[in-house]
């Protein structure tokens, strides 16, 4: 098993002609992801790496009755058009890579999305893995092998330093899930758990988050009630990020005590979850755990 | 942010807007108010009135002379560049209106408070010292909404609505993630928007009806963040000698967790973003360059949507323009294009590390 993206997902991708969306689809399809077609408005008929592209998502869907899920690589001006137009033609997973959609234009589609049981994964994500089933993002596919850890991340860089630590240390991943770095996101680290926490293949999990806003500290609410759960082993970027500036992304800023990285690390720890104190003690950790028997 | 409430009419209270250049050229606006006066420094940020930026003036002369010492005063190491002058109005009670972003569930919140004059975290940890409103982006402000906050409020309906409708408007129109007025005061004139702070969404600035107030952010940054902003780098000056540099914010800050833990001392953080090719990482080692306190940069590459040759061909052009002697350089690259990075930057004399931890050590040693 793995979540989110497997062996049967068929993916398309909006703007596939672009820079990015072409590179990418490269890649994933090196990877072994099942890309079966592409849109990009007014480029209908042409053939990229030798996948079909379309002018409308309709038509794509319409060819190809079997895609289940869109990767979006549209520019932030056009991408929330994109993302509505993969919605209203009934898809139900739309991984956004796309970054600096203003928040606003984010909270409308993810609210649509909710109203149409429809998953939006990012916008500004690096989208997401199963390792040797389907890449569906834009991470370096190598630095991920099959495993029993399941990896979910605000950031997408340091997705790919987590797994390339827990590799060398022998650890695989079952699913790594970018929920992207923007202050809204479709998924939160809730909707990961959760899904993880179904995933037979999946022992423990890899939360990596950072100062700035509250979505931790949700989790860590969330997780203290749970009656069973999975272990969780937490990492918190920032720790020595300066008060009131704003850090990369538009959600890593700290206001007085909120988002700061004691009051993350402190609600974690007080839900029972573990928390490494540098990237190096990740693994550390996940190993002790998982030596322990259940 | 007067101006704009001016402009969807929310009552706000008159007042006159100062500038350092033509403070002696405010005074016949000063003297068209109402004494009492009050003086605020414009300020970003918040905790203005604990650092003495906010004080009362009984005639215009007193105002002015207390514009003139905010002036030569800074607020989190930024020039006052405004001051305004405003009637101080007989306050009969103060209250908190906000409207701001919620991430989960994704939608926007309208706080309200019978209490004015702290900051909405100090609120919310008071029982019923806040009331909280979800609104769905496609319900917006709903009438129910605007009843359920002056019943709580306890003012008369008509007094609150325009404002709520107006604030609402304002907040979706320049995309805020947080619209703040604290306090909104109950005056013998009626209810007026006092003091007005918010947050606009750097993502939304290439608005057309952000234009104006982007242009006056910009006019305002030193050199380093203007140059940043343009380029679309995320940079945040510190008082250490090392650069951190990476693509990615999640990955930048850790590499500067990382940088202080091993002992050395961060004195700069930018994040490149996704996807920087070779003219975008020459720009931001050319930018590090250029600063003084510098003389260290760790350069932290990941490679995803971000190319590891085209982050090396960057490398190789910045430090061969800038030809740096006293500069130590530290690069770690690793993902996509990995092997043709570690070439060019071989044949350029240069190397890079496996791990951050190597990078790390190597500028200590």
């Amino acid at each position: 098993m793995a979540i989110l993206v497997d062996e049967k997902t068929r993916v398309l991708v909006q703007g596939i002609t672009g820079k990015q969306g072409m590179l990418h689809t490269e890649q994933m399809l090196r990877y072994g992801t099942r890309i079966v077609a592409g849109v990009t408005p007014g480029k209908g008929g042409s053939t990229i790496v030798g996948v079909p592209v379309y002018n409308t998502v309709a038509e794509a869907v319409d060819k190809h009755p079997e895609i289940n899920t869109s990767i979006v690589f549209v520019p932030a001006p056009y991408a929330p058009d994109a993302v509505y137009e993969a919605l209203d033609a009934g898809i139900k997973k739309v991984v956004v890579i796309t970054e600096h959609i203003p928040v606003h234009e984010t909270i409308e589609f993810v609210r649509y999305a909710l109203s149409k049981q429809a998953v939006i994964i990012g916008p500004n994500t690096p989208g997401v893995i199963s390792p040797g089933k389907s890449k569906v993002g834009i991470m370096p596919g190598e630095y991920f092998k099959p495993g029993n850890v399941g990896v979910v991340s605000r950031s997408g860089t340091l997705t790919y330093e987590v797994s390339l630590r827990l590799l060398a240390s022998g650890f695989g991943v079952s699913t790594a899930v970018g929920i992207g770095g923007d202050p809204v996101t479709g998924l939160s680290f809730e909707d990961v758990y959760e899904l993880f926490a179904r995933d037979d293949e999946t022992r423990l999990v890899v939360l990596v988050g950072e100062i700035g806003g509250t979505k931790e500290e949700r989790f860590a609410e969330y997780y203290a009630k749970l009656s069973s759960k999975k272990p969780v082993v937490a990492f918190i970027a920032g720790k020595s990020a300066p008060p009131g500036r704003k850090m990369g992304h538009a959600g890593a800023i700290v206001f007085g005590s909120e988002g700061s990285y004691e009051s993350k690390v402190n609600a974690l720890r007080r839900s029972g979850i573990y928390v490494a104190q540098s990237l190096r003690e990740i693994a550390e950790i996940v190993a002790r755990v998982l030596s322990t028997p259940r | 942010m007067k101006d704009i409430f001016e402009k969807f009419q929310v009552p706000v209270e008159k007042s006159c807007l100062l500038t350092h250049e033509a403070l002696k050229d405010s005074l016949g606006c000063i003297k068209g108010l109402r004494t009492p006066l009050i003086v605020k420094a414009q300020v970003r940020g918040w905790g203005r009135g604990k650092a003495g930026l906010v004080k009362s003036a009984e005639n215009p002369e007193e105002a002015l002379k207390v514009a003139q010492e905010f002036f030569l005063r800074e607020f989190n190491g930024e020039k006052i560049r405004y001051v305004l002058v405003s009637e101080r109005k007989r306050i009969l009670r103060e209250m908190y209106l906000s409207f701001m972003v919620s991430s989960n569930p994704p939608g926007f919140l309208l706080l309200a408070s019978k209490h004015g004059g702290v900051d909405v975290e100090e609120l919310s940890k008071t029982p019923g010292g806040l009331l909280k409103i979800f609104i769905d982006p496609f319900e917006g402000l709903r009438d129910y909404m605007v009843r359920t906050v002056a019943g709580y409020l306890g003012v008369p309906q008509e007094h609150i609505e325009k404002i709520l409708r107006s604030l609402w408007q304002i907040f979706r129109e320049y995309n805020f993630t947080l619209l703040e007025v604290n306090p909104l005061a109950l005056t013998e004139d009626g209810v007026l928007a006092l003091d007005r702070k918010g947050v606009i969404d750097d993502d939304a600035s290439r608005k057309s009806s952000l234009t104006g107030i982007f242009a006056r952010y910009f006019s305002e940054l030193d050199e380093l963040s203007l140059s940043a902003f343009q380029k679309g780098f995320s940079v945040v000056k510190l008082d250490g000698d090392t650069a951190v540099v990476g693509n990615g914010a999640g990955l930048t800050m850790a590499t500067l967790d990382a940088v202080l833990e091993a002992g050395a001392r961060p004195g700069l953080f930018l994040d490149l973003g996704g996807g920087a090719d070779a003219e975008r990482v020459r720009e931001a080692l050319l930018l590090v360059l250029k600063q003084q306190n510098i003389s260290k940069i760790l350069l932290n590459i990941l490679g995803g949507i971000t190319r590891c040759d085209e982050v090396a061909r960057g490398v190789v052009q910045a430090l061969s323009s800038a030809k740096p002697s006293s500069v130590k350089v530290a690069v770690r690259l690793s993902g996509f294009m990995e092997d043709e990075g570690r070439r060019i930057l071989r044949e350029a004399g240069l190397s890079a590390f496996d791990s951050l931890e190597e990078a790390v050590a190597s500028l200590l040693g």
